[in-house]
């Protein structure tokens, strides 16, 4: 059982509640209930939230399901830091003598993100409706849709135009929603790229200025109108606030 | 400090849409690493990757990318006269990013004319 290793799904305190009851475990859900489930394990004043690491040594997709529904379980009873997925530890001694050394910068990471959660904001612009509000504003865009015959340098140039008058339009206001959402988030992370997305922001969000978070957010989409589809995800376990140079 | 407890404000409001496809990068790119740990596989997950970037995108977008991509590679298999008359390291020097059967093309048939 312990020869593949021991899963691990995040770090917290040591008198963490880690009330899970029948949560099952990364390798559970194929014994159907009837696994070991989940676990902590302790050493000076921090814990690991673990598991019996998967049989199989793949990854598959309802094991992305178990690691996010351990972790949004255990965040909801108190702070945790979340390990990236899929990480082993060889045995639960190893995990102990990890756990011990970086307990103190573990314990401050907990306190940073106590109270809080992650809020991720992706805003994918309508491109055709952009492209139709920048050629009516742009200057440069204006004079040379004039120009365009049949030529094909001067379609070069339109089209050079417009991207840039896009992308200028983008980062203007995508910066203007990450200014004004970040005056109520305790600390903001830019998310990895994703394709098609004008921006993907993750915030810290103390839960008690969730409400105003979300409030301003409504707003602001409100106010951009329909050139950006908005996906609000959260609050949720602090994925992109485990450490704080990043 | 019980701010996290079950009840909790603000703790259940947010959009929850599509909750894997949104968190899937964060789970797999963000928290913690232990350098001394073994990571599972990820093999099959960037099958998982893939159909998120879909609906994320949207279909659309993609459907839309691939027509285009084909049509070109259409084109590029065969060529009509006047592209081929043109001598190949002519047009390499004068764009060297794109693929011949491009440049006679594109323009043509380019949206910017609607």
């Amino acid at each position: 059982m312990s020869g593949a290793g021991i899963y691990v799904y995040g770090i917290v305190r040591a008198d963490h509640p880690c009330r899970l009851g029948d949560l099952p475990g990364i390798a559970d859900v194929l014994a159907q209930g009837r696994g070991a489930g989940v676990w902590r394990v302790a050493a000076a004043s921090t814990a690991a939230v673990v598991s019996t690491a998967p049989a199989q040594p793949r990854a598959k997709r309802r094991d992305l399901l178990v690691h996010q529904a351990v972790l949004e379980a255990v965040w909801r009873q108190g702070p945790v830091l979340p390990m990236r997925f899929g990480t082993l530890a060889r045995s639960e001694a190893h995990l102990r003598t990890e756990l011990a050394t970086s307990a103190r910068q573990h314990r401050e990471a907990l306190d940073r993100v106590e109270g809080c959660g992650e809020v991720n904001v992706k805003l994918l612009p309508d491109e055709e409706l952009l492209i139709h509000q920048v050629a009516h504003a742009d200057s440069t865009v204006q004079r040379l849709i004039h120009g365009v015959s049949g030529n094909y340098t001067a379609k070069l140039r339109l089209g050079e135009a417009v991207a840039t008058a896009l992308a200028e339009r983008t980062t203007a206001d995508t910066g203007q929603i990450a200014g004004s959402l970040a005056r109520f988030a305790v600390r903001t992370a830019p998310a990895p790229a994703v394709q098609g997305c004008a921006m993907n922001t993750s915030f810290l969000v103390n839960l008690r200025s969730m409400d105003g978070f979300l409030a301003s957010a409504a707003k602001l989409e409100a106010g951009l109108g329909p050139r950006y589809r908005w996906r609000i995800t959260g609050p949720m376990p602090p994925y992109s606030f485990t450490r704080w140079t990043e | 400090m019980t701010v996290m407890a079950q009840e909790a404000p603000g703790m259940g409001r947010g959009s929850r849409q599509g909750s894997l496809y949104d968190t899937i990068e964060l789970i797999l790119d963000k928290g913690i690493v232990i350098d001394a740990f073994v990571r599972l596989s990820l093999i099959g997950i960037e099958l998982i990757k893939l159909e998120v970037r879909v609906v994320i995108a949207s279909v659309d977008t993609f459907l839309r990318y691939a027509e285009t991509i084909s049509r070109l590679e259409y084109q590029r298999a065969t060529p009509d006269p006047l592209t081929r008359l043109v001598p190949p390291p002519a047009i390499e020097r004068g764009a060297a990013v794109m693929p011949d059967g491009l440049i006679t093309k594109v323009p043509a048939q380019s949206k910017m004319e609607k």
